[in-house]
């Protein structure tokens, strides 16, 4: 979901989208840094620590290779200070690996930040719903309309610097379905056992209780 | 439910409770409401395979044969990138010469002028990698940089001015054993760029230090703006 420096200071579009994505990282981090307080600065450290680790680790699927981003789960967690956690994560990877050089710093953020915070929005009433299953399908959607959106993002910054959207979509999303599959099943997991073990994450009532409440599993 | 809780009691020490535990409506494990939080979890199951963290995709790598820049452009595993652009630049930004890489992942790029000249890799998705060919690597018969770069960009620099006691590698005219040999440093820069792209264990480690670090100064900056505010 990286966006190399090149493709975007090759054309006036492209630099437009540069400023456009700074503008919305920068704006995006001052909310979500506006919104941290003493109780989610542990979270987002470590939700942010989850995405550098992460977004490092390639798995391979056909011939080429995948890493998670976790961008449903940190919208779900953290809304807003989604941004700052992402930030963090890809100022360290420029500084450890410089994938992608430090001008599209503010695009990437967004890429990946932005469809974190509209999962927050859409997901978040579903997540914290007193329901298994549907606990458990919010989580995936989550996940997977976080990595689907970052990709159509990306797609869209793609063609505003000079490519055809449709090529750039179709490669773009081809690349992201497996991910975006995977991401869902692991948000889903995640965010079923943070209801049941630790659901003030998430500030809803434990999950379990609900369960074992009803006198399943005697 | 009784026995269940002594079950329970008695397994206290295990990480995951089967899934049974928790009634049939729960098809993957659930950690035991003991252990700690699930992300921490997930981030140490990560955390397991430094070896098979490389990130982050398109890499590319060149060397020069003859009059001719030759390379492959691959993704992590040596997958290779196939029929990507590649474009090969002046120092001043002007465009060399331009290809597609084939199903292998390889190009080839024929040299015009003497100078850095820059290989960009450009994927369909918007991945991207840059490798350069030093000037002192390319035939000394090339200009220096062509007529048209014009006063305004300095050419990086006449050939006369790199130390002569690099060797020259006029290419073809060259012994057996000093072509194989050719090959084989050709291969050896090939792996240390591999492994220099590759990240390390220390890297992810670093990384994770600093994330700590940044959380203890947003604490610290916090608690100084609490400290104006009377205790509870």
């Amino acid at each position: 979901m990286h966006i190399y420096e090149g493709i975007l200071t090759a054309t006036t579009g492209g630099r437009e989208v540069l400023v456009a994505g700074t503008v919305a990282a920068v704006a995006g981090t001052a909310i979500g840094l506006y919104q941290l307080d003493y109780e989610r600065i542990p979270r987002t450290a470590l939700l942010s620590a989850a995405f550098f680790v992460a977004s490092m680790i390639q798995i391979p699927v056909g011939p080429s290779s995948v890493h998670l981003v976790l961008g449903g789960l940190m919208g779900l967690v953290l809304g807003w200070s989604a941004f700052p956690a992402v930030l963090c994560g890809l100022v360290l990877q420029a500084v450890f690996y410089a994938p992608t050089g430090l001008t599209t710093l503010g695009v990437n953020t967004t890429i990946m930040a932005l469809p974190a915070v509209i999962c927050y929005y859409l997901f978040r009433p579903g997540v914290r719903s007193g329901r298994l299953p549907l606990v458990f399908i919010a989580g995936f959607t989550a996940g997977a309309t976080a990595i689907l959106l970052g990709a159509m993002l990306s797609a869209a910054a793609l063609t505003l610097s000079g490519r055809e959207f449709q090529t750039a979509a179709r490669v773009v999303l081809a690349a992201h379905l497996p991910v975006a599959l995977l991401e869902g099943l692991v948000t889903a997991n995640v965010v079923v056992l943070v209801r049941k073990v630790h659901p003030a994450v998430l500030d809803a009532p434990p999950l379990a209780v609900a369960v074992e409440g009803l006198g399943i599993g005697d | 439910m009784k026995a269940e809780g002594g079950r329970r009691k008695a397994e206290g020490g295990r990480l995951w409770a089967s899934t049974q535990d928790l009634g049939p409506e729960t098809r993957f494990p659930i950690p035991n409401p003991q252990s700690p939080i699930p992300v921490v979890l997930l981030l140490a199951l990560t955390a397991c395979f430094p070896g098979t963290a490389s990130a982050h995709k398109l890499n590319v790598f060149a060397h020069v044969e003859g009059h001719t820049i030759r390379g492959n452009a691959y993704f992590p595993g040596n997958v290779p990138a196939r029929e990507i652009q590649v474009t090969a630049v002046a120092p001043d930004g002007r465009e060399l010469g331009r290809t597609k890489t084939d199903q292998e992942g390889k190009f080839a790029l024929d040299i015009r002028e003497r100078s850095d000249t820059k290989i960009v890799a450009v994927a369909e998705d918007g991945h991207g990698a840059e490798f350069t060919v030093h000037a002192a690597e390319l035939p000394e018969d090339l200009p220096a940089a062509a007529p048209s770069a014009g006063p305004t960009a300095g050419p990086p620099g006449p050939p006369a001015a790199h130390p002569a006691g690099q060797p020259s590698l006029p290419g073809q005219d060259l012994p057996g054993e000093i072509q194989a040999l050719r090959a084989q440093v050709v291969e050896l820069r090939g792996q240390v760029y591999d492994y220099e792209q590759r990240l390390r264990f220390r890297d992810v480690l670093g990384g994770l230090g600093y994330i700590l670090g940044l959380a203890g100064v947003a604490c610290y900056l916090l608690s100084l703006k609490r400290a104006g505010r009377p205790r509870e």
